[in-house]
């Protein structure tokens, strides 16, 4: 083992996570090798210094400070809090890369609003998909609000949202009125 | 519970409501760094304000992938550099009443070691103060430092052990300790 490899494993073999060979290894190194001995006993040092907060700063709602200014500077029509109105829907689609996504959705007017948050993983088949929506059987449901990240998807539908609507060879647009995500969106399709 | 990215992206979508996720993340951890750079609760919060508002504003005007936590921290260094040079002061981490609030009342230990942790830590440089911090006091990885400075995780790491050493032989010295 040389000392920059030592210097990598420091902070694991501080914290008591690096494995037996490993740290076997490393403490085979140590004990033949004076500079890296002074190294780990001020990394430990600075840990054991350093590593618990000493200041108890007084609370302060800086949150609703910082949402003020926020808002402020956003528009007035912003969105509704994303809380009471958001269902977000995390699709495992690292091969889409598209800004707009035909998704597999089945949304379906709910008699009871939707959960303050909804998170459900979701594994994309096919990039074109069929579902049910708004009393609209089998139609083909595009949803515009996508953004990738990090191989990702990242779907956010609302109450409100106009969606497009392939109904046939017929494009058309429809609003969400309520919606919903059901166990199995992708089953049978 | 979403992580940083999904609500930076509940946020680009037009949920700025989802901000305070963030904000109620990170204030704390933010707070206490600003606070060991500048010495100042006053300074402190408004800074950590100013970081967050940037960091908003950061968020909606790009669509680039970010980091958010990293991403802050370099955020919220900068923004201390900018305030500490306009308004020329000079030595971070003054030692004013404002520090003396750790250990229990009477512990005269508890306040003597602090006295000698900020002794040590005025007198290494700058960059390598901010490695310490980062590293060993917000907890952030070497690579997560490198992103916070502009360097790699390879110069961090090389920091980190550097002024570690340095903080040791300081600290020690001052304390009639042998190096």
């Amino acid at each position: 083992m040389k000392c920059t490899q030592t210097a990598i494993q420091l902070p694991e073999y501080s914290d008591g996570t690096l494995d037996g060979s490993a740290r076997e290894e490393f403490e085979t190194h140590l004990s033949q090798c004076e500079d890296c001995r002074v190294t780990v006993a001020a990394y430990r040092q600075s840990q054991r210094l350093l590593g618990c907060p000493r200041e108890t700063l007084p609370a302060v709602d800086l949150t609703a400070q910082v949402m003020a200014r926020v808002k402020a500077a956003s528009s007035p029509a912003s969105a509704p809090p994303w809380w009471k109105s958001g269902l977000v829907i995390r699709l495992a689609a690292a091969g889409a890369a598209a800004a707009i996504m035909v998704i597999a959705l089945t949304v379906y007017r709910s008699p009871e609003p939707p959960p303050a948050s909804l998170a459900a993983s979701i594994a994309l088949a096919s990039p074109v998909v069929h579902a049910a929506f708004a009393g609209i059987q089998m139609s083909t449901v595009t949803v515009q609000n996508v953004i990738m990240s990090d191989g990702q998807a990242i779907v956010v539908l609302r109450e409100g949202d106009a969606v497009m609507v392939l109904a046939g060879v017929n494009l058309t647009t429809k609003e969400v009125t309520q919606c919903s995500v059901v166990d199995h969106p992708i089953a049978g399709i | 519970l979403l992580d940083d990215l999904a609500v930076i992206a509940l946020i680009r979508s037009g949920h700025i409501d989802a901000f305070a996720e963030l904000v109620g993340r990170y204030q704390s951890a933010i707070e206490r760094y600003l606070f060991r750079l500048t010495g100042n609760f006053d300074m402190t919060q408004d800074l950590a304000q100013e970081s967050f508002i940037k960091a908003y504003e950061g968020i909606i005007k790009t669509s680039r992938e970010i980091v958010f936590k990293p991403w802050l921290y370099r955020i919220a260094t900068n923004t201390a550099y900018q305030r500490l040079r306009h308004q020329k002061i000079l030595a971070f981490i003054p030692l004013d009443e404002d520090c003396e609030t750790a250990g229990p009342s009477g512990d005269t230990d508890a306040g003597e070691t602090k006295l000698a942790v900020e002794e040590a830590l005025l007198k290494i440089p700058h960059d390598n103060r901010i490695c310490l911090l980062l590293h060993f006091e917000q907890g952030l990885k070497y690579a997560e430092i490198g992103d916070v400075l502009g360097i790699s995780e390879e110069a961090a790491r090389k920091r980190v052990c550097r002024a570690s050493r340095d903080f040791k032989k300081i600290f020690d010295s001052g304390r009639g300790a042998t190096p």
